[in-house]
């Protein structure tokens, strides 16, 4: 970790400056070169586009955040379970403080580590793997970048300043989790960090991902994860995100399924004043397999918009999206839902649900879910719940000698449940007690 | 356990459903309570056990002596009381053995629960309930006679000394019903008392009642033994109505189900 305090502003020129010092591909660097001009003919966006007509972000002067500023703490998650992992990969304020990979996986044409080390022939690697995994890494990002959508992701491509790439070679099955920790502890500082995943044809993993922080310190996280599925590869992805009150997450992942295709998500969002996540799935060969899973618990004055698309674009394909969670205190939660099915991609199976628990009066929710479909010969279906705990079951547990906010307890537990067990094995218990945490959290809104 | 409720009158919504029941309980015997659909036996059960939709607009219920009315519904669980419910609700989320688990860590203490699980499977074997119940979530999707093994499962895990159960013989076939009679049964040895809520002389001929009370139109009309069960077979509640000078009751609508 560096110890000088070098403030790189997010300002154009500082960006500028921040891409000319790297030691970057061509490639890369014209990625970058493009991103900021893109940045800079865009504007942020506003509560008039309709994906962002609940979460206004007119407020935020972006470029007062400096980025590649060091912290000095970095908290441990994830690991609890103490189960054997494929690679470990952590970062705390941008600097790689651990990267290992399991030898046999390495044997096997596996990488995973820092994506910068990998992009500048840092990792003095320059076998057949890595030049394999470095095409696979350009084509995706190049095609991830040929447009913008919004400004956030233009920023996001134009600064990335740390990131981790996993490459799993043809056939080679990996069954231990890798796992990724981004950790945050600086202040007023921008964090962007990137997650390239590419599973070759038939390969299989699975990931555990989170952004954690110090319990100070404002950080802005723009977040990218991109993922290609090959031909009847299978990749588990697990994210959460849980930085700290002061904190703004954005992230947004998208991932391509390919033929006979199958990929998980599991998203886990805790943290943050402010959050936007997204997560986007394409179907792009027959017989793919997307499921995304979604566990969120705002409270206190937290803003959560959550946003998923499933995009079918190949004949006979199936996903399905199941995102719940609770919000308590003066929390609001929006989640954006699109099931969208392109002409071609007749013999869909497609549906979503969306179900919240309000906890208390304060708390809010909105549901959003859409459908845009332009085939027939479909089967799609959506459906929403927001709603409060339910009596009957409240005195039912009552009955059986529960007292009241015991009774509470399980019931808010058990309705997270029914999507907690969707998430990787190794870290379900924990997630329950993040969830308990979460339920007995007090908040005093009166609190400076 | 001695259960006295005094004139006790209740309402939903502002309906009068309770209109003054007196009846005395103990632990130790049998009560069958039987009565038309909409006569209130619901009602009283949930009434004495603390359900929040009803208000008690009067009288009292004491156990041993103190009125239970002011209290929470789990600080009456506490006391030993228990209520097989007519139309259990599910728990989606909460499997069945950690309900249970965490209910008997209540009721006998944390740290009195050894050999829990040991337990719980031989009182499932006897109420021939599948194993694998262990792990679903409580009554979801569960049938009708599965939902109603289900409480008297419960009941036997947490040994109440008081146990209502409300209409726990509907719906079941013959050898449920034996599998139900059994469980309740089972208590019968130590100082356990229940009230059976039924429309049917069949329970009773395998949990036999040691008191009978016939309820109407919001009271307990009469009290007495078996005999009361045949007449009421042989005659019907008619007979009750002309037998004992009620007058059709105007003001509330004859229902169909509780
Ligand atoms: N939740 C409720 N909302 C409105 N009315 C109710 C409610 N519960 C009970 N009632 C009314 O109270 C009256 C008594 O119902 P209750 O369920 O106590 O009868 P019951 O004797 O148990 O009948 P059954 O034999 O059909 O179970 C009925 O008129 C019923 O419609
Ligand atoms: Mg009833």
């Amino acid at each position: 970790m560096s110890s000088t305090e070098t403030a790189v502003f997010s300002g154009t020129q500082q960006i500028e400056r921040y891409i000319e010092s790297l030691r970057e591909p061509d490639w890369m660097l014209a990625i970058r070169r493009r991103a900021l001009a893109a940045f800079n003919k865009m504007e942020w966006p506003t509560t008039e586009d309709e994906e962002w007509r609940r979460s206004d972000i007119s407020s935020y002067d972006f470029d007062s955040y400096s980025f590649d500023k060091p912290g000095d703490s970095a908290a441990e998650v994830l690991s609890a379970d103490g189960e054997q992992r494929a690679g470990v990969a952590r970062f705390s304020d941008g600097s790689c403080s651990e990267i290992s990979l399991d030898e046999n996986l390495a044997r096997q044409g596996v990488v995973f580590g820092s994506l910068s080390a990998l992009l500048d022939g840092r990792s003095g690697n320059s076998s057949h793997e890595h030049a394999a995994a470095l095409t696979a890494v350009r084509r995706l990002l190049e095609k991830r970048t040929a447009d913008f959508e919004n400004r956030l992701f233009a920023w996001h491509y134009a600064t990335w300043n740390h990131g981790v790439v996993l490459y799993v070679p043809r056939w080679v099955e990996i069954k231990a989790p890798f796992e990724i920790q981004f950790a945050t502890s600086a202040d007023e500082a921008l964090s962007a960090p990137q997650i390239v995943v590419v599973m070759e044809q038939g390969a299989r993993a699975t990931l555990l991902h989170s952004a954690h922080g110090a319990d100070e310190g404002e950080v802005v996280l723009n977040e990218a994860i991109d993922i290609d599925v090959a031909d009847a590869a299978y990749f588990d992805l697990f994210t959460h995100y849980d930085l700290n009150i002061d904190c703004t997450t954005f992230s947004n992942g998208r991932a391509d399924v390919a033929k006979d295709a199958a990929f998980h998500s599991f998203v886990s969002s805790f943290g943050s004043m402010f959050t936007k996540l997204r997560f986007d799935a394409e179907l792009n060969g027959t017989g793919g397999d997307i499921d995304l899973d979604g566990l969120y618990f705002g409270n206190q004055d937290q803003h959560m918009d959550l946003r998923t698309v499933q995009s079918h674009n190949a004949y006979n394909a199936n996903s399905r999206t199941f995102y719940k969670g609770a919000v308590k205190d003066e929390a609001h939660v929006i989640y954006q839902g699109l099931i969208r099915v392109a002409r071609n991609a007749s013999q869909t199976d497609a549906y979503l649900t969306n179900n919240t628990l309000l906890l208390n009066n304060g708390a809010r929710a909105d549901s959003i879910p859409g459908l845009n479909i332009n085939t027939d010969d479909v089967k799609c279906s959506h459906g929403s719940t927001t709603g409060k705990i339910n009596p009957l079951q409240l005195f039912y547990l009552q009955s059986r000698g529960f007292a009241y906010d015991a009774a509470r307890i399980m019931l808010v537990q058990g309705f997270l449940e029914q999507v907690l067990v969707r998430a990787p094995e190794p870290v379900q218990d924990w997630l329950r007690e993040l969830v308990e945490q979460r339920i007995l959290a007090q908040y005093d809104s009166d609190e400076e | 356990m001695n259960i006295k409720i005094k004139d006790l009158y209740a309402s939903i919504n502002g309906q009068p459903i309770l209109k003054g029941v007196d009846l005395e309980l103990n632990s130790g015997k049998v009560h069958a309570l039987m009565g038309p659909n909409g006569s209130g036996k619901s009602t009283l059960s949930n009434v004495i056990i603390g359900h929040p939709s009803f208000q008690v607009t009067g009288g009292e219920v004491l156990v041993d002596g103190e009125n239970i009315l002011e209290m929470e519904p789990h600080e009456r669980a506490r006391l030993g009381l228990f209520l097989a419910f007519q139309y259990p609700v599910e728990v989606p989320g909460v499997t069945v053995g950690r309900f249970l688990k965490r209910a008997v860590d209540i009721r006998a203490g944390e740290g009195n629960t050894k050999g829990f699980v040991k337990k719980l499977r031989e009182m499932m074997d006897y109420m021939e309930i599948d194993q694998q119940f262990i792990n679903r979530y409580l009554n979801e999707g569960f049938s009708g006679g599965e939902k109603k093994r289900m409480e008297i499962l419960q009941m036997l895990m947490l040994k109440p000394d008081f146990a209502i159960l409300d209409e726990t013989d509907s719906g079941l076939d013959i050898d449920a019903l034996q599998v139900v009679a059994k469980g309740v049964n089972r208590l019968r040895e130590g100082d356990f008392g229940a009230l059976v809520i039924t429309h049917y002389q069949r329970i009773l001929n395998h949990i036999r009642p040691d008191y009978v009370h016939i309820m109407y139109q919001g009271r307990i009309v009469t009290s007495g033994g078996n005999e009361l069960v045949d007449a009421l077979e042989a005659n019907g509640y008619d007979w009750i109505r002309k037998q004992y000078g009620i007058e059709e009751d105007s003001d509330v609508k004859p229902v169909t189900s509780g």
